[in-house]
């Protein structure tokens, strides 16, 4: 009996002990030690080295309107997927910034939780991506047979031919995926015909085909279902709820303040903006993503 | 109200806005051939800052020396090109506003020539560097003027403008957004090789534009063929450039 009492005293004091360090600091959270927000586009323009300075100032920025101590958020682009998994990979890193394409091919192994969308200058928060063809060569999916489809997004086949592409059908399993930032060659490509060549545009690139002196030989196949273009997203444990809430907030007020909207114009967005939940959800699905 | 103009007035004199350069004192008589010709001695003794320093403020005292000459704005250029590479991160904004200054000037005296067209284009790309917000709205232009040099001295600073017209191609973001296209890169990069086979910046910048074209194995050729351009060179700016493409080649 004694016993089953010390275990039970045991249980309460541990308990205690548990519930005294659960309970809500009283002073607004601040992280313990310099996190990181790193912004990972693959095939983007740039080097790491050459965006530092408006990392700097999107860092800046957003601790500044999250009440962390100066210098505790640090940020760093990288153009390249591997050197971002790699920074990834470093526990200090709390935000990622990162396109569709990229967040659905890593969320599982990097355990990403998508918080926000970016709002890209002269975007949505949600796009269509567009499959352009040789005129009159694409009907139907199965006219891809033997195809190369190039796009931005190549780095993640999979969202190119499952979300990218939703909707147009089963793909021949000839098609090859391809990527690269050289979207004005591929095209110029697939307009003289000479080879069995696609693209898949981001609603940017859409926009701006009829600009193009020799728009009139291409043709517009297919326009996916409308998904978010990136995304602002968690890793793991490594923020505490109580500290995304604080940050959750400074996102969304960097562009009401003059240097936050300054920050935001050096990377080129206008902002950021609640997630369209069930865009994501239809892109997680088609995308195959675990659910969780 | 005549006392708080005079107080303004005093103000304004007391601290002139940071941007602009306070003017250079040169003792009458100096010679602007003696300033160039100590100025590209000092220039030579890189990659000691101090000399490259000294340099600059040479051909500066060059260029206010003989107003007619634009040898001594070009090579305030050539120096602030090297400085903002190697010389303290802090100073970096007042020798780009410095080098802008003297591509202007470069300009004025001699306008539309090969060497000022190709040396402004170098002072605006390195401007746009440090102000990326309006970086992309100046591209077209420093493209214009190294079209323009490039078909005017093609051999200029080892194919200078063909070079630095393929790196803004690579690293420019592309179609829509802005004139990047790395294919194209390749091609004035090559051009660029052919003209000066020699020079190790130019295989650097080749194999800078095939890797961005996912030409791996070419780009490493390239990498591998600054590297032993810039050995056998011997000096210190061989010796960055091997460093260059010695990292550049790690990351393929």
């Amino acid at each position: 009996m004694a016993r089953m009492r010390n275990v039970f005293c045991s249980i309460v004091v541990a308990l205690t002990a548990s519930l005294s360090l659960a309970a809500p600091p009283k002073a607004p959270p601040a992280p313990s030690g310099p996190r990181a927000l790193v912004f990972c586009a693959p095939g983007y323009p740039g080097t790491t080295e050459e965006a530092q300075s408006r990392m700097d100032e999107m860092a800046t920025a957003i601790g500044e309107l999250s009440a962390w101590p100066k210098d505790s958020l640090n940020a760093k682009y990288f153009p390249n997927e591997k050197a971002g998994l790699a920074r990834f990979a470093e526990t200090d890193v709390v935000f990622a910034l990162v396109p569709l394409p990229f967040f659905l091919s890593h969320e599982a192994e990097l355990k990403l939780t998508a918080r926000l969308a970016v709002v890209q200058q002269g975007l949505e928060a949600t796009q269509q991506w567009t499959l352009v063809a040789k005129k009159d060569a694409v009907k139907k999916a199965a006219d891809l047979d033997g195809y190369t489809v190039f796009s931005t997004a190549g780095y993640a086949p999979d969202f190119v031919t499952r979300v990218a592409l939703q909707g147009f059908g089963p793909l021949p399993a000839t098609v090859k995926v391809t990527s690269g930032g050289q979207v004005l060659s591929a095209l110029r490509k697939a307009a003289s015909g000479k080879e069995k060549l696609a693209v898949v545009l981001d609603s940017e690139q859409a926009k701006a085909l009829s600009t193009l002196p020799f728009a009139a030989d291409l043709e517009v196949v297919h326009a996916g279902p409308k998904v978010p273009v990136a995304v602002v997203a968690t890793l793991g444990e490594r923020l505490t709820a109580a500290e995304w809430k604080t940050a959750s907030g400074a996102f969304l007020k960097l562009p009401s303040v003059e240097r936050g909207k300054a920050a935001l114009e050096g990377v080129r967005l206008t902002g950021f903006a609640p997630l369209d939940e069930a865009a994501l959800a239809a892109a997680k699905k088609a995308f195959g993503s675990p659910t969780k | 109200m005549k006392r708080a103009a005079w107080l303004l007035a005093l103000a304004l004199t007391a601290c002139p806005p940071a941007r602009v350069p306070p003017p250079l004192i040169v003792a009458p008589g100096t010679s602007a051939e003696a300033a160039l010709a100590d100025a590209e001695a000092s220039f030579g003794k890189r990659p000691d800052v101090a000399e490259v320093r000294h340099a600059l403020l040479l051909f500066q005292t060059a260029a206010v020396a003989d107003p007619a000459r634009a040898e001594g704005s070009v090579g305030v250029v050539r120096s602030v090109a090297w400085l903002v590479e190697h010389g303290a991160k802090e100073d970096r904004k007042a020798l780009v506003e410095a080098a802008v200054a003297a591509g202007t000037e470069c300009q004025q005296r001699t306008p539309g020539t090969a060497p000022c067209n190709y040396w402004q284009a170098v002072a605006l790309g390195l401007a746009a560097r440090e102000q990326p917000l309006t970086a992309l709205s100046g591209l077209p232009r420093i493209i214009d003027l190294l079209k323009k040099a490039d078909a005017e001295a093609p051999t200029l600073d080892d194919a200078g403008a063909a070079r630095v017209l393929a790196l803004l191609l690579v690293r420019a973001p592309g179609w829509p957004v802005g004139p990047g296209n790395a294919d194209e890169g390749v091609i004035q990069a090559q051009k660029a090789v052919e003209r000066a086979p020699a020079h190790p910046l130019n295989h650097l910048a080749l194999g800078e534009g095939l890797a961005a074209t996912g030409e791996t194995d070419a780009a490493k050729a390239a990498y591998q063929k600054a590297v032993e351009l810039g050995r056998a060179r011997g000096d210190a700016d061989g010796a960055d450039w091997v460093a260059q493409a010695t990292a550049a080649l790690a990351k393929l």
